[in-house]
């Protein structure tokens, strides 16, 4: 008997039957993972927004209408939010370098800071750790998931060329941050 | 600065040779990976999230902050708005609670008296605007136009200026 495609399973989800998200969720959840992990770094990170990216996509799925397929559509969930959590990173960045938040949060104490360095074992991970936002999550899509760039449109509501652009500097961008590494 | 239109326009070639430029110097992947059980927690994880997020409480939390807040506080705007934005809705309702009060007969007469007011009002209007004419136009309309009537010819000099003394005061 053959599988199930993705558009089946969720018309039996939406007939109630819970079992067909789980067996979406087995299908797709490591490619979400490590697209969430790549933009952020952390397995924590990219574990909450993994989850947080299924339990929207189960409570949304009324309004699935099926002009992408599922995957596309469950990936433009979780690139928002990671882009949602790098953001709040940045903010809560930019409040501990200030001089109030540096009375509240002791510069020793940044368990964030001690995941980002558990990570940054990998040359390309540390120069996509470099990039604006942005180019960090087109490099991840293009990258590493092979996405097309119209795919990648409908994931960030943005034009072919202006894709192309960011991801030609990105590439530039970490390939000069892997000639320096191995440089020095 | 580099403007807008002076962005180089990539082409794939480029991009290709690129992408290889990196992923040759990229080395081995060395990002550790979740153990496998990771995988079937985390199934579980998002299972007991979808449950909360779907139970009573929660539906009831949801629709309180989607409708029932929102709701309560157009509701609220709107009265306050009409309270401090309409002030006439408040003088008609004394207005009303005044009359009200008053016996019948005396309503009655306060609107015969207001009718008769408006209609004096009206003819006083009509008199200022569509009869400007003096003494003498009368004098000269009476004379040319019912000078061969019987009625001037029945009054005497004094009564015809009598008459026209009092619609000279008309005019007024």
């Amino acid at each position: 008997m053959e599988p199930l495609t993705d558009l089946e399973l969720i018309e039996e989800v939406r007939s109630g039957k819970r079992q067909a998200f789980t067996e979406l969720m087995r299908r797709h959840q490591e490619r979400i993972y490590w697209a969430a992990r790549r933009i952020l770094g952390d397995h924590a990170d990219a574990d909450d927004v993994t989850q947080e990216t299924f339990v929207k996509a189960f409570l949304s799925l009324g309004d699935f209408r099926g002009d992408a397929s599922f995957f596309t559509w469950i990936y433009r969930i979780a690139i928002n939010l990671s882009l949602n959590a790098l953001r709040k990173r940045h903010l809560v960045s930019y409040l501990r370098e200030s001089e109030i938040a540096q009375k509240v949060f002791p510069s020793h104490e940044d368990p964030h800071k001690d995941l980002e360095a558990k990570e940054m074992a990998s040359l390309v991970s540390r120069a996509v750790a470099t990039l604006p936002d942005k180019q960090r999550a087109v490099f991840v899509m293009r990258y590493y998931d092979e996405m097309s760039y119209e795919e990648i449109s409908y994931v960030l509501k943005t034009s072919v060329g202006g894709l192309k652009a960011n991801y030609f500097h990105a590439l530039h961008k970490v390939q000069e941050y892997l000639k320096n590494a191995t440089a020095s | 600065m580099r403007l807008r239109h002076d962005r180089k326009t990539v082409t794939d070639g480029e991009e290709e040779a690129l992408e290889r430029s990196v992923r040759e110097r990229e080395g081995p992947a060395m990002v550790p990976p979740p153990p496998a059980a990771f995988w079937s927690r985390q199934i579980v994880e998002v299972n007991r999230r979808i449950d909360e997020s779907t139970s009573g409480v929660a539906l009831s939390l949801s629709w309180a902050a989607r409708v029932a807040i929102p709701g309560v506080v157009a509701v609220l705007s709107f009265l306050i708005g009409l309270k401090y934005y309409a002030p006439e809705r408040q003088a008609a309702e004394s207005l009303r609670q005044a009359t009200s009060a008053l016996a019948s007969a005396t309503v009655e007469s306060l609107y015969v008296a207001s009718v008769a007011a408006s209609d004096t009002a009206v003819i006083n209007d009509v008199n200022t605007s569509l009869l400007p004419f003096n003494n003498v136009q009368a004098e000269e309309f009476y004379v040319e136009n019912a000078g061969t009537t019987t009625l001037v010819e029945d009054l005497s000099d004094q009564e015809l200026h009598q008459v026209l003394a009092a619609l000279s005061s008309v005019e007024k």
